[in-house]
């Protein structure tokens, strides 16, 4: 367990709601999600851009460019800096991964 | 690992923009976990995009010249096909996972593979190998 000290003022605030350590509890709890769902919403954005510039989902995207040669040429010709944008991808589904899984652990407490 | 990644990032800004021509756009974001660094700028009369991914997996990294829209050179470690193929054969498919340090020629006509490349490396190669006098691609 970790202490943090809280200015007087808030303290008091937090008991016009209630038991002051329960209202504080309640409020991180609060902000934790809000801030996990606004990152996890950022994450799905960037991952739906992607999705509809190329067509389909990332997993389907690497192993076509990593084993179908063809495929290879056809995103080449269309975009020569393709590896950007998988780059970029795989960041914004790793974070969305992780964002969610950050919630779910958040939502079960 | 989030401030030393910040100030690895910020210290890498300053010596692109300290570099580089021009910066026409720049983003860093970050967390515990992983950042994400781009920034695009002109050497001469090209255009440089310079992109990084910082992970669990490790360092993804594309570096790029262009001009009038064309690849002049290109530095990537995405493992694709032909990264793969090149450097582990037939057996390419039991790769997948791995970053394969490579470059692609003008118009990525070839490719071969390189060892890994930073900025400060590509640098290197931009001094030496394409003079910002140099007009056009040769």
């Amino acid at each position: 367990m970790t202490t943090i000290a809280l200015d007087k003022e808030w303290i008091e605030t937090a008991q016009l709601f209630g038991d002051a350590k329960n209202i504080v509890k309640e409020a991180l709890r609060a902000y934790a999600i809000q801030q996990c769902q606004q990152r996890l919403d950022e994450a799905r954005a960037k991952v739906a851009t992607y999705k509809r510039k190329y067509n389909y989902d990332y997993e389907t995207f690497k192993h076509a460019v990593q084993v179908d040669e063809s495929f290879l040429t056809t995103i080449e010709s269309q975009n020569p800096l393709w590896e950007q944008d998988a780059m970029e991808w795989e960041y914004w589904q790793e974070e969305q991964q992780a964002w969610r899984d950050q919630l779910e652990t958040i939502m079960r407490r | 690992m989030a401030r030393s990644t910040r100030d690895h990032y910020a210290a890498l800004t300053a010596q692109v923009a300290a570099t580089l021509n021009t910066i026409s756009f720049q983003r860093f974001e970050y967390n515990s976990q992983r950042a994400l660094w781009e920034i695009h700028g002109t050497w001469g009369t090209y255009n440089v995009r310079l992109k990084e991914i910082y992970s669990t997996k490790g360092r993804m990294y594309s570096f790029y010249v262009i001009y009038a829209n064309n690849v002049v050179v290109g530095f990537d470690n995405y493992p694709d096909r032909q990264a793969l193929y090149a450097k582990h054969q037939e057996a390419f498919t039991s790769h997948l996972d791995e970053l394969i340090p490579h470059k692609h020629s003008t118009g990525k006509e070839t490719l071969e593979l390189t060892e890994t490349i930073t900025v400060e490396t590509f640098f290197d190669y931009l001094r030496k190998e394409i003079p910002q006098t140099q007009k056009e691609p040769l």
